[in-house]
């Protein structure tokens, strides 16, 4: 260090601003003993809570009850097991002979007479 | 070795230790928040929160003051960049008639020769305050500002010079 370097460092040293009284330290190592507790609350909280929310999640899941595995059913199968039936259908086993096999065939001429069919 | 007052979660750390060097972290912790007593004590109590929840763990590679100045120092950074966050969403929403306040100016100079120090570049005025007013080596203050012990070398060199020349122009200009 030069005799310059020990000058400055002199005048620094003079000038330098005295910190003005520190605030006890047992006062501020509770304060900060309270703090860390604090945190460490706030963590087991958060933690708890995570436990919580994970746990309820698993319980919604086991209450759900499991999807039924897709079956695959024949086509003939699936048209063998239904049966479907107009309304009107039963009318028919009585009147089906006389509806569609005794209708008069009312058009069936095809002879004019005078200029129209007869 | 462990002394019977070591933290729980830090062993290499004592409360006498701590108790030691209360004043000195003070110190460090005033000159980082413009002298704001209460700042500065937040500052020192969450210091040691870190120590006794080891998010800051010492491990003996430098000395303990180094590494709370450090700690210190960090927690200021972060403290300023979130301050500093806010102020600018203040500024873009706020309406013109608000003021942001700038405490800087309400800071009592004593001294010439300090005020010299305060309008240094930030690393220059840390540098030279670790180095005359908390008593670290150059080393030591480079550890505690994050750089590397060339780069303090180089602030320390400079902030000298700089305080050399301001100094020694005031005193043609008396």
């Amino acid at each position: 260090m030069t005799e310059r370097d020990r000058e400055l460092e002199n005048t620094l040293r003079r000038a330098m601003p005295r910190d003005a009284g520190e605030p006890s330290f047992a006062l501020t190592w509770e304060a900060a003993e309270r703090r860390a507790d604090q945190g460490r609350r706030r963590l087991h909280v958060a933690a708890a809570a995570a436990v919580a929310v994970i746990g309820l999640a698993v319980v919604v899941d086991i209450a759900e009850p499991p999807q039924e595995a897709l079956e695959y059913i024949e086509v003939a199968e699936l048209l063998n097991s239904t049966y479907w039936s107009a309304p009107s259908d039963v009318l028919l086993p009585t009147w089906r002979v006389d509806v569609y096999q005794e209708v008069p065939n009312l058009l069936e001429s095809t002879d004019v007479y005078g200029g129209a069919l007869l | 070795m462990r002394d019977s007052d070591a933290l729980e979660k830090n062993p290499l750390v004592s409360r006498s230790a701590l108790e030691a060097i209360h004043g000195q972290v003070f110190g460090w912790a005033l000159s980082r928040c413009n002298y704001d007593d209460a700042v500065a004590e937040d500052l020192v109590q969450e210091a040691y929160v870190e120590l006794l929840t080891g998010r800051a763990a010492f491990d003996g590679r430098s000395s303990l003051k180094t590494f709370v100045f450090g700690v210190v120092q960090n927690l200021a950074r972060s403290r300023f960049r979130r301050i500093a966050t806010r102020l600018r969403l203040l500024q873009t929403f706020a309406t013109h008639d608000e003021q942001v306040t700038d405490t800087t100016h309400d800071v009592d100079v004593s001294s010439r020769v300090w005020q010299a120090v305060r309008d240094l570049p930030a690393r220059q005025r840390d540098v030279v305050e670790l180095v005359f007013c908390r008593e670290l080596t150059v080393e030591e203050a480079s550890q505690v500002m994050g750089v590397t012990a060339g780069t303090g070398r180089v602030h320390y060199d400079r902030a000298k010079k700089a305080l050399r020349q301001k100094l020694e122009s005031e005193r043609d200009n008396d």
